[in-house]
């Protein structure tokens, strides 16, 4: 029985032997196919960690163009070319280099020749003035190592609008190629300063962003502080002392109507706009006390958002008018506080060492300005709206009132260097980048302060 | 019966076992790539010598080499739009208004033609022209936001100049052009097959990838600051010549390119490699092995 089971087994495995062997091979060639295009399908791969942060070499050649347009052409590319040069983040490549005339790159440039002189991005165009008078700027932006082009657009303007046009061409290069918003078709609005220490002369001015086209807003009669843009550029709010009463109003900057904001029998003070233009949010003090408020601008209806003994001021929304960030000494020193829009739930978010001054939220709503005061020096600081990660970009003896740029990429803000004898500060306007690098002084022709930077103008 | 049945166990034990043992072996080549030194697992396969399958069009390319005047076919050079060159998302059909006749001719207008004057309406690049609405305000005539795919045509003289053009064929054609400087080379390198007479199955060693890394490093200028730029991780394939010739850099994953974050890093990531063109220290006999690259940009934090 047992022998003939086994005699059995016995064939059946010399049988199946048969099988295996077929099944082994075949399952070897499949494998070793498999591994095969495993193989042939294998290729070097290498991990790229670390790298230069370093302006991009950019070559900006002028806008091609005949008789009056030339020279306008040749200034939209200058005026190009410093705003990309002083956001730090390009380099742009001295024309004198430049192998390719401009003139015969009406096709496509010899990217070659760009390339010899480590031009990454290369920026060119045409310019003529259409028989109605306008012009007609054409620009094109190439990346010289893909030799693809990355952007191009036409504008259509007066003739004197050219300015314009060459910021919105720094918009669309700066865009295309960080993939940020660019801020260079803004304005900037401040506190201009002249006189004596004692009879300080105080207007407001307003200026392109590169400092251009500057004019006064106001004669300098009655002292003007802390003016803040309104989402369309259009409106300015700001304190003014009239009859020595600090009062905040809006000003119209194309029509210059001003008016005041509520009849308040106290003052009101540090004012800003909610994001959507409909508000101004501000402080407004009694007694001694200020508390934060809002006024409607559409129906006048004032609302107390906070309430309590401390000072509450400088008021700054969140960009989606969710939330308001403010600065109270509620807590024994003054620190940054947020709470809802409704004045509800205060949350302290600061408590580095030091004091906290003018919060200001970020137009990408991932921080916050806002200016310290530690052991008498002056900073200009960010922190992440949870008040984490606080990083001080600036310090000095004193250094005050941040504002973002719209991308929120720059914060403006001014300095205050201090005169031999007390008697003859000088106080200029700053920028800088989020990173702390790429200080940039802002001249203006008389002293500045206190500047608000507008939002993209539409 | 019995038989039967044990058989059929016998069989499917074995089919078990051989997915079982087979399919992970296949996994781990792949993995042990990751790392240089175990490179010794891709044994040079005649496959691997194979031609990468765009060869057919540097001839097209390589034709129209004399470019005289008539610029205007440079342009339209063009190139069939093979998606895994392009560099804007190609997966976007956009631009409807301006695929016009643009997409018919293909390699074989690559040629010389009568540039398409015509086909290029002004009104498709540029929306409202004469824009009635502003004051003094300058007027963006094009549409803001899809302007990746936006490509003015350099065209001579007036307006029609702008016509919306897919970036992949400048993709592409930035490729080509490589591709045709690598034939005009006088150092001309030995017909690709050739190279298998000196393959060497030594693998790579870990200072030919440094060398490598460290090339592509020098000439990667990162990104500042764009928001999130951790998750900004980039992959770029890149084909060489045996000089060490970039012939084409590939951002691999092309879903990404409409996030602006994104497509600045990737673009950044491929500036990188092709400044780093012609890398060099390559061994020569292993060829194969560094013929096909696959970087991984991480944006150091």
């Amino acid at each position: 029985m047992i022998r003939q089971t086994q005699g059995e087994t016995i064939l059946i495995d010399t049988k199946f032997k048969g099988y295996f062997r077929t099944l082994i091979f075949a399952g070897l060639v499949l494998f070793l196919t498999l591994v095969d295009v495993g193989a042939a399908r294998a290729e070097l791969k290498i991990d790229i960690t670390r790298g230069n942060i370093e302006p991009m070499p950019i070559a900006i050649t002028r806008l091609v163009g005949e008789g009056g347009a030339e020279q306008l052409g040749r200034e939209i590319a200058q005026v190009v070319s410093a705003n990309l040069e002083r956001s730090g983040l390009f380099l742009p490549i001295d024309p004198k280099a430049f192998i390719q005339k401009p003139e015969t790159m009406k096709q496509r440039p010899r990217f070659g020749e760009w390339r010899q002189i480590n031009a990454e991005a290369l920026v060119n165009g045409t310019i003529e003035i259409e028989p109605d008078g306008r012009v007609k700027v054409t620009f094109r932006l190439w990346d010289v190592f893909a030799e693809s082009q990355l952007t191009g657009f036409i504008y259509r303007t007066l003739e004197e609008s050219w300015r314009r046009v060459a910021h919105k061409i720094s918009d669309d290069i700066y865009k295309r190629i960080t993939g940020e918003e660019g801020y260079f078709d803004t304005r900037i609005v401040y506190v201009a300063e002249s006189g004596p220490a004692n009879l300080r002369k105080k207007q407001l001015a307003i200026m392109d962003q590169d400092g251009a086209n500057h004019r006064f807003l106001t004669n300098g009669v009655d002292l003007v502080l802390t003016p803040r843009f309104s989402p369309s550029a259009q409106e300015i709010t700001y304190l003014s002392f009239f009859h020595d009463q600090p009062r905040v109003y809006i000003l119209n900057i194309d029509t210059g109507q001003q008016e005041v904001v509520g009849d308040f029998p106290s003052m009101t003070f540090a004012p800003r706009f909610s994001p959507d233009g409909n508000t101004i949010i501000m402080s407004l003090a009694t007694d001694g006390n200020s508390d934060i408020y809002t006024m409607d601008l559409r129906n006048r209806q004032i609302t107390q958002l906070t309430k309590h003994s401390a000072i509450d001021t400088s008021p700054s929304y969140s960009p989606d008018a969710e939330k308001v960030v403010f600065n109270s000494d509620r807590g024994g020193s003054q620190q940054l506080y947020v709470m809802d829009a409704s004045g509800r739930n205060v949350e302290r978010i600061s408590f580095g060492n030091g004091r906290y001054a003018t919060p200001v939220w970020s137009p990408r709503g991932d921080l916050i300005a806002f200016t310290k005061i530690h052991k008498s020096q002056f900073y200009i600081g960010v922190m992440d709206v949870d008040g984490g990660r606080e990083r001080l970009l600036v310090g000095g003896f004193f250094v005050e009132a941040p504002t973002w740029s719209p991308n929120g990429r720059v914060l403006s803000y001014f300095r205050q260097i201090p005169g031999s004898d007390g008697t003859d500060d000088k106080t200029e306007l700053y920028s800088i980048d989020l990173t702390g690098y790429n200080e940039r002084l802002l001249v203006t022709p008389l002293d500045g302060s206190d500047p608000a930077w507008s939002p993209l103008i539409p | 019966m019995r038989r039967g049945i044990t058989f059929s166990s016998l069989l499917h034990l074995a089919i078990l076992l051989l997915a079982y043992f087979g399919v992970p072996s296949l996994f781990s080549s792949e993995e042990v790539l990751e790392r240089p030194i175990p490179v010794t697992i891709y044994t040079v396969r005649e496959e691997t010598v194979l031609p990468p399958p765009q060869a057919p069009e540097v001839e097209a390319e390589a034709e129209p080499e004399p470019e005289p005047e008539p610029e205007p076919d440079k342009e339209a050079v063009p190139i069939p739009p093979a998606p895994d060159v392009a560099h804007e998302a190609p997966p976007k059909p956009p631009e409807p208004t301006p695929s016009k006749p643009e997409p018919a001719p293909r390699v074989a207008e690559a040629a010389a033609q009568p540039p398409p004057p015509p086909s290029i309406p002004e009104p498709s690049l540029v929306p409202p022209p004469p824009p009635p609405k502003p004051v003094h305000l300058a007027k963006v005539k094009s549409k803001p936001e899809p302007d990746p795919i936006l490509e003015v045509k350099p065209t001579p003289p007036d307006p029609l100049a702008s016509l919306l053009k897919s970036v992949m064929e400048s993709a592409q054609k930035a490729i080509k052009l490589e591709q045709k400087q690598a034939n005009a080379e006088p150092v001309a390198p030995p017909p690709q097959t050739s190279t298998m007479s000196r393959v060497s199955d030594e693998p790579l060693s870990l200072s030919v990838s440094d060398a490598i890394r460290r090339q592509v490093e020098d000439n990667w200028n990162v990104p500042a600051g764009a928001a999130d730029a951790a998750d900004l991780t980039v992959e770029i394939r890149i084909s060489l010549r045996s000089d060490g010739g970039v012939i084409r850099a590939v951002i691999v994953d092309q879903s990404r390119l409409t996030d602006a974050f994104y497509r600045t890093m990737a673009e950044s990531a491929r500036r990188a490699v092709l400044q780093a063109s012609p890398l060099r220290d390559l061994p020569p006999e292993k060829y194969e092995q560094w013929r096909e690259i696959t970087f991984t940009f991480k944006p150091p934090v």
